[in-house]
């Protein structure tokens, strides 16, 4: 027997129990091998599962809003994340702009602590800024057929507040 | 009398046993060491790296905004509500706009050498290192294409592509063999995976999931009400869809069927590319099918790649 065949066994076995559990990592098996699995999995980024479109394709168009308000709790301005359309000719552009608004639309913790951080920074003269997060919907297979509903740009209809959050440490003049 | 009956017959069934473990490990080095992968590896690496590149330059235009210091996500704050056990990166270690640049021109440079094949396992080996950097910089912009680019890139490290093999027992000969083995698993892997979790998914198995894609205006590229007059034809791609991703990893190892099995992905995701905005992650699962052809048919495609890029070592 090759000693050479024979490590390298040792190790493609390794990876190919990284790759086969690292997608199911949260399960019985998926527990009992994370002492060793687990760097693998997020040191070297190979923990990931391959959900694309599963178990459902989706979320329906989503954003994040914002209001940016002063010391006396006054609207200055809105916002929101992604732009709506496309307005980048490449598209990949738009597409990790998508992902980085679901990366804080589906975690509400996250949004008021990291996203809030950004609109505050990119508003310097935010004393608070409140947060929510819309969603859209897509429109029924048979309500188009009738003519009822049309695919067309997303109309942000639902919206839920996340919450407000102080730009400063300590609130300006007047809060 | 009975005793030696017995010990024979303990004897018999270890031979067997052991005869059957030899067996077994020979078709597993048979498998994974002795595969003819230079041709295919080097057309992979090529077309992999040629694309990635694209991708990744196209992503260096928000640098500023998606890993800078002062971009989205501040790093104190992102390290306190994400989890980052083992997660390292050059950028959190030095999050200056100097140490971002720096590493996006190294890293766009190792992708062009190593899909031009200038010291491409040195290439794929910082390319990996510097890709892993900047998903752990900022995980919210991290998608399909970027997922699988990782494990690519990692099996790259080990595949010798600049040379003919040498020696059957030589560890380049069968590190690039098991890399080849590698990618065709991971393929498999990602089908599997995404099929069985589609199971899950109630408009998969009312055949209305297609139509929830395409008529997601923020993710499709066009608006295709029309579409809504073929419900029949929007339930036949939702079950072949699921159907082809869930046999995948099964058929493509059929000689006969093989070709088909190709065809069949390709149409899928030039569909999915043209429909939906991710054309890059659509093409990187066709090129990941190259991992699929045969010696002789990367053979016939480098070749009329060779003349249109000489410099190109493929």
């Amino acid at each position: 027997m090759s000693i050479r065949r024979a490590i390298l066994s040792v190790a493609l076995v390794y990876m190919l129990l990284v790759v086969v559990v690292g997608p199911n990592r949260d399960t019985y098996h998926g527990y009992l091998f994370a002492p060793i699995l687990e760097p693998a999995f997020s040191g070297l980024e190979f923990g990931q599962n391959w959900s694309f479109f599963a178990p459902d394709p989706g979320p329906a168009p989503i954003r994040l809003e914002w209001e940016i308000l002063d010391a006396k709790e006054s609207i200055l301005r809105t916002g929101y994340f992604p732009d709506e359309g496309y307005p980048y000719v490449i598209n990949e552009r738009q597409t990790r702009r998508v992902a980085l608004a679901r990366f804080f639309y589906f975690n509400d913790e996250r949004h008021l602590n990291v996203w809030s951080s950004w609109v505050c920074r990119s508003n310097p003269d935010a004393n608070s800024v409140r947060l929510w997060k819309a969603e859209g919907k897509i429109p029924n297979l048979f309500k188009v057929q009738t003519g009822e509903e049309a695919i067309e740009a997303p109309v942000y209809g639902e919206r839920k507040s996340v919450g407000n959050v102080f730009c400063h440490d300590t609130p300006k003049d007047g809060a | 009398m009975e005793a030696l009956t017995k010990s024979s017959l303990t004897r018999e069934v270890g031979e067997k046993i052991r005869d059957g473990a030899n067996h077994a490990y020979a078709g597993w080095c048979r498998f994974f060491f002795e595969a003819d992968a230079v041709e295919p590896m080097r057309l992979f690496r090529f077309c992999f790296g040629l694309l990635i590149l694209v991708a990744y330059i196209v992503r260096a235009i928000d640098n500023e905004f998606y890993f800078g210091a002062n971009g989205v996500l501040d790093l104190g704050k992102m390290t306190e509500s994400f989890p980052m056990k083992y997660r390292w990166s050059l950028l959190i270690w030095s999050p200056g706009n100097a140490m971002l640049w720096g590493s996006t021109i190294v890293f766009l440079v190792s992708l062009l050498t190593m899909a031009l094949g200038y010291f491409p396992r040195v290439s794929a080996l910082i390319a990996y290192f510097l890709h892993v950097s900047f998903m752990h910089r900022n995980m919210g912009i991290v998608y399909g294409l970027d997922m699988i680019s990782t494990f690519f890139l990692f099996y790259l490290i080990f595949a010798k592509t600049d040379a003919a093999p040498t020696r059957k027992e030589a560890w380049s000969t069968m590190l690039t063999s098991a890399a080849l083995r590698l990618c065709q698993i991971q393929v498999c892997v990602i089908y599997a995976y995404s099929g069985w979790e589609k199971l899950k998914g109630i408009s998969w198995w009312k055949g209305e999931a297609i139509w929830t894609v395409v008529a997601n205006a923020q993710i499709a590229r066009w608006h295709m009400n029309w579409m809504a007059n073929f419900p029949l034809v929007i339930t036949l791609l939702t079950y072949m869809t699921l159907l082809w991703e869930i046999y995948f990893p099964a058929l493509i190892w059929s000689k006969k069927l093989r070709p088909w099995i190709l065809v069949g992905g390709v149409g899928l995701h030039l569909g999915i590319g043209v429909v939906v905005f991710i054309p890059y992650f659509s093409a990187l699962m066709i090129i990941s099918y190259i991992g699929f052809l045969t010696p002789d048919e990367s053979k016939w495609i480098l070749r009329r790649i060779k003349p249109i890029l000489p410099f190109a070592r493929v």
